[in-house]
């Protein structure tokens, strides 16, 4: 048997957890040892209940509510803003789109023997620009 | 006079710093007890009030306030201290390493040292800051049962259900956080 009572035993042998045996040696052991009887008198203060008025309390910070409530405006602001571009950006390029699709659209639908020619590019501009001469021209150039 | 949209975020606001005069204080030393730092335990107070306002909408049962702030701390707090686990395993080597495993016998340098004098003796103060410190160093899964047990006033068998555990698991580890914490409170146990 060990000469005195472990630390670490010291919780099972307040609690009646160590095997009969070595409970009862202590038992015999701590009135005769005065080192291990204030050890386990120690032991047993440290674990016991705390006093209120000894127990470390801290305060809160009263700001934390206004900084919580600041930040929240803040992301909330935010989002929308982004939304917001979002939704412009999407109308935009949605806008371009249209206009490419139509604008090819219309290109196709032009007819291509030099008869009609004038006839569908003059309703093209009010001025009667002949943007399909115009075309040609650029193309002859380069040939 | 404002529209229904500003009357309800202002009706809103009024009851989460209602909320927060009430509740903060016990929250705040709650983290504090299951971190043993000030800075760490006001960091985690305002991220569960974050919470709790973001969270408020949906919550009705005005009677069980309490129970349901505490229930996020809870929450939040087991999950800073997981995390912190983990940073600790990177540190495996230093402080940390102590805390891994139960502590070793230690019958070959346990020498009592007899009985104190009077000038040794630790005020109630100086003594529970010292716990205080010691139980910020035993792991989460022992540390959160104590503190709940300590400080917190709660039985096993609400501790268990708080936690979601069995009340043998509690048992078990406010049991091996006692041990552990007699090891670590050796040196001061001829002081009294």
């Amino acid at each position: 048997m060990k000469t005195h009572l472990k630390p670490t035993d010291m919780p099972a042998f307040a609690e009646e957890k160590l095997p009969p045996a070595e409970q009862e040696h202590w038992n015999q052991h701590l009135p005769a040892c005065p080192a291990c009887s204030n050890h386990l008198y120690t032991y047993q203060l440290w674990m016991k209940k705390a006093a209120k008025e000894d127990v470390p309390e801290l305060e809160p910070d009263p700001e934390v509510p206004d900084r919580i409530l600041a930040g929240k405006r803040q992301s909330v602001s935010k989002p929308g803003v982004l939304r917001l571009l979002i939704r412009d950006g999407a109308l935009a390029a949605a806008a371009v789109l249209a206009g490419i699709v139509i604008g090819n659209w219309m290109v196709e639908k032009m007819p291509s023997t030099p008869g009609t020619q004038r006839s569908v590019s003059s309703s093209l501009t009010d001025e009667g620009t002949d943007l399909n001469s115009y075309l040609e021209s650029l193309k002859g150039g380069t040939e | 006079m404002g529209t229904q949209t500003e009357r309800q975020m202002d009706d809103r606001e009024r009851r989460f710093r209602e909320m927060y005069r009430e509740y903060a204080r016990p929250i705040l030393n709650l983290a504090y007890r299951m971190t043993g730092s000030d800075a760490v335990a006001r960091d985690l107070t305002q991220d569960v009030f974050l919470k709790v306002f973001e969270s408020m909408e949906g919550f009705r049962d005005e009677s069980a306030v309490y129970t349901w702030i505490y229930r996020i701390a809870l929450n939040h707090i087991q999950n800073h201290l997981k995390r912190e686990r983990q940073v600790n395993w990177l540190n495996f080597f230093t402080e940390s390493h102590e805390e891994q495993s139960e502590p070793a016998d230690e019958s070959a340098d346990w020498k009592p040292v007899g009985f104190s004098r009077p000038d040794h003796q630790l005020e109630g103060k100086e003594r529970e800051a010292i716990l205080l410190k010691k139980i910020a160093e035993l792991k989460p899964d022992y540390r959160i049962p104590l503190v709940l047990n300590r400080y917190e006033d709660m039985d096993y068998q609400t501790i268990a259900v708080t936690l979601g555990v069995p009340v043998s698991t509690i048992e078990t580890r406010i049991f091996r956080a006692k041990k552990q914490l007699a090891a670590k409170l050796k040196p001061w146990f001829g002081k009294l």
